[in-house]
């Protein structure tokens, strides 16, 4: 499951998220939220000497512990989709909104 | 008890204090060719609160602004005029009403939707072929003939929400059964009485029936970014609920689920700071 964390910017990766936005001394902001890190940015970053960057991560999720999160997750959208009906577009949005939700719940 | 007919509906709009006049011009100034941008952006710094609401949106991080903006003017040459009259018109004409003395309106969970089917849309627009800030626009105002009918007849809204919680039914169903008129006939009263902009005008009285659009239309997207809105349960409410979601607007709106899965993050990251810059 993803986990809000802040990292050292040598410990981050291409493909995160990142969490609050990124601003530098001045307080201009260099990324916004949802931002993804890519190869150039962790080199602007360095750049605009940022130390630091909040982002979200994944994590090792006890077995037990994610499908009974998962279990709320379908539940919590079954809910929201009560009377949703099962037409194509309908299952393609709750398809969408599970898969997020598995992520990011 | 009687239903409400549209003229009740109207008769009452009619006695509304009239918009802030800046927020009629930049209204009609969709309709005109030549904007005198500088004159419109002199105009609404002349009104404060609006100005100091206009700023904190201008300023939240959903922007991402390389610096802060101080005034109406900045905010113009930094984010385009479109973007500037896009958040003037969401806080002006929300601002207009007030619906505290309706029992059981939570104006938290209003906002929330909103800013959720704002979000979605700004975010989906760029497939659909439409402009992002009338699309966020169109977002946060769609429901507004829900703010109408529940500041304007507050005693019969509350009737409203309490069938729709009662019957576990939509608020759309539970409108025409308690009132006989619904939030988009409401809105799209409002719509004309204000002179809101066609395709607007069109997002509020067509979000929950597309078909009777194009199918590309701002109806349509405005559509698809309610039912992501309320997939995505951002009011809390354990009310909320989907309602079955448009074939044709959904693919006018070019995604699929996993496009739309890919774009979720960004709408859940915006919502928190939106909210909270939107909120009076």
């Amino acid at each position: 499951m993803k986990q809000r964390t802040t990292l050292p910017v040598a410990g981050l990766a291409a493909g995160m998220i990142v969490a609050t936005p990124v601003t530098d001394a001045a307080g201009h902001v260099l990324l916004p939220a949802g931002a993804v890190i890519s190869e150039g940015i962790l080199g602007s970053l360095a750049r605009h000497e940022v130390t630091a960057v909040c982002v979200d991560i994944e994590i090792e999720e006890d077995p037990a512990q994610r499908a009974a999160r998962e279990t709320a997750v379908a539940a919590r959208l079954a809910g929201l989709f009560r009377h949703a009906g099962d037409g194509l577009a309908t299952r393609a949005l709750h398809e969408a909104v599970l898969a997020f939700r598995r992520l990011a719940p | 008890m009687s239903p409400l007919s549209r003229e009740q509906v109207a008769a009452r709009l009619r006695q509304l204090p009239s918009l802030p006049a800046v927020v009629a011009r930049l209204l009609d100034s969709f309709a005109q060719e030549d904007i005198d941008t500088s004159a419109l952006a002199r105009q609404i710094a002349l009104d404060q609160g609006l100005t100091a609401r206009v700023l904190r949106v201008a300023n939240s991080s959903f922007y991402g602004l390389q610096s802060r903006v101080g005034t109406i003017n900045e905010a113009v040459v930094v984010l385009g005029f479109r973007a500037v009259r896009s958040m003037v018109l969401a806080v002006g004409v929300n601002g207009a009403f007030r619906a505290d003395l309706c029992p059981g309106f939570d104006p938290q969970a209003y906002l929330r939707h909103g800013v959720g089917t704002a979000l979605a849309a700004r975010e989906l627009a760029g497939t659909a072929g439409h402009n992002p800030e009338l699309a966020f626009t169109a977002g946060i105002l769609h429901d507004i003939g829900q703010l109408v009918l529940a500041a304007n007849f507050p005693a019969r809204y509350a009737e409203v929400i309490a069938h729709a919680q009662q019957h576990d039914v939509d608020i759309l169903s539970a409108e025409r059964a308690v009132l006989g008129i619904d939030h988009t006939e409401a809105g799209v009263l409002l719509a004309e009485s204000w002179r809101f902009p066609l395709p607007l005008t069109q997002a509020v009285s067509g979000h929950h029936a597309p078909q009777a659009n194009d199918p590309a239309s701002l109806a349509g997207l405005i559509h698809v970014a309610d039912a992501v809105a309320h997939a995505l349960g951002l009011t809390g409410s354990p009310d909320e609920q989907v309602m079955p979601v448009d074939d044709a607007a959904w693919q006018a709106a070019g995604i699929d689920a996993h496009v739309l899965e890919e774009r979720l993050p960004r709408i859940v990251a915006g919502m928190e700071e939106t909210c909270q810059a939107f909120s009076a």
